[in-house]
Formats: structure tokens, C-alpha cells, sequence
């Protein structure tokens, strides 16, 4: 199982998937929030049960019930694997909320990007939008590596070349 | 457009701004929070590297 790290190399994607998962709750935490600030004056609510929005909170417990369960496993390689299990459940829920917009005809509108079609999205929005979603996922690779580094730091703590390095801080 | 006029986001000011503000206080925190952890690593590293030493 590749996400357990059991294997050789395992242990860097452990320390990306572990150092992710913040990352991904808070992504998720402001995609829910400005949409609601969003949803307020553009709907006239700040919530509603809709499919989308739903499935977008789920995610959000899903990162959180994650974050709990590698806190809550002392032994790294157990937590790892626990997470793992977590994780393919997780992504049954990323089409979910792909298709939520299709599947359930509720409040939220139909795709505007994502779509066979041109985007229907006004040009002026279009660009910003592409612009932000790429300096979000660069955002995401800079803190990613900062996280992992940790991770590293902490799983290697008894090596020379950690000592030497805590020596010098 | 005036300054003011930019600000007021043509009425919609209080939910734009706060979109703004929330997302940076989240972004920032995503950067310090992995600075101040390797702090306190190497801290609690060389802590107990001063103890190892005086025990020997």
C-alpha cells in the first residue's frame, strides 16, 4: 500500500500526505466560508442544504477526522496506515462533489468551467479565476515541502545529520 | 473610480473584505505555523542533545 509507505520511498510520500492534510482543510475551510459570504448577497443566504455545499462540508470533516486520527495514533506507521483507509473512503467523495452540481438540481449553479462546452464564465472573471486556482496549487507545493521538512526533521531526529543541524541552530 | 469607490465595492464592501481578510490570516498562518515547528524541533533537539552531554 503506497499511502502506508511500507515500501521503500514510502516514507517521503508519508511525509507529503500527512503534511497535506492541513493544507487541504484550509483550502476547504475558505472555499466554504467566502462562498457563504459569497451566497449571502448573490442568493440571499448564507447556507443552504444544498448537494454541493454538503458534500464541500464533508470534505472538510474528512480532513479534520484525518488531522484527528494521525494525532490520536502514537506508532507513525499505524497512524499512516489508518490514514490511508481514510484517504480511499475520502476520495469517494471528490466526484461527489464534482458532479453534485449535475446530479442534484438544487441552489447552487451548474458547472461554468469544467465543461465540454466554451466556458460560459465571463472572460474578465475567467482569467482572474485560472490565475488564482494556479497561484493556490503553487501556494500549496510551498507549503507542502515546509511541512514535510518538519515530518523529515522529526522521523530522522536520531541521525548525525538532524543532531548536527539542531547543534548549529 | 475613486479610492473610496474601490473600497466600497459597490455596496458589496463588507463581503469582499472579509473574504480578503480571512484568507490572508488563513494563508499566513499556513506559512508560519511549519517556521515556528522546525523552531521548536531543532530547539527541543539541541535541548536534548545539552542533557545527553551532561550526563555522560
Amino acid at each position: 500500500m503506497i499511502l502506508s509507505g511500507s515500501g521503500s520511498g514510502g516514507g517521503a510520500i508519508r511525509a507529503v500526505t500527512t503534511a497535506s492534510a492541513p493544507i487541504g482543510a484550509s483550502f476547504t475551510f475558505l472555499a466554504l466560508v467566502t462562498g457563504s459570504l459569497w451566497g449571502k448577497p448573490m442568493w440571499g443566504t448564507w447556507w443552504v442544504w444544498d448537494a454541493r455545499l454538503t458534500s464541500e462540508l464533508i470534505l472538510l470533516f474528512l480532513y479534520i477526522g484525518f488531522i484527528a486520527l494521525q494525532g490520536a495514533i502514537e506508532d507513525r506507521r499505524t497512524a499512516a496506515r489508518a490514514g490511508a483507509v481514510l484517504l480511499l473512503v475520502g476520495v469517494i467523495n471528490i466526484p461527489i462533489i464534482h458532479y453534485s452540481v449535475e446530479w442534484w438540481n438544487t441552489l447552487h449553479q451548474g458547472p461554468t468551467v469544467t465543461k465540454f462546452d466554451a466556458p460560459s464564465i465571463d472572460v474578465r472573471m475567467l482569467i482572474p479565476l485560472l490565475l488564482m486556482a494556479v497561484a493556490f496549487k503553487l501556494f500549496y507545493a510551498v507549503v507542502v515541502l515546509m511541512r514535510a521538512r518538519c515530518e523529515i526533521l522529526q522521523r530522522e531526529r536520531n541521525t548525525q545529520w538532524v543532531r548536527q543541524l539542531a547543534g548549529e541552530s | 473610480m475613486t479610492t473610496a469607490e474601490f473600497f466600497h465595492m459597490g455596496g458589496y464592501a463588507f463581503y469582499v473584505w472579509t473574504s480578503y481578510g480571512l484568507t490572508l490570516i488563513v494563508l499566513l498562518a499556513n506559512v508560519l505555523s511549519p517556521l515556528r515547528q522546525r523552531r521548536k524541533i531543532l530547539a527541543d533537539l539541541a535541548r536534548r542533545e545539552r542533557r545527553e552531554r551532561k550526563l555522560k
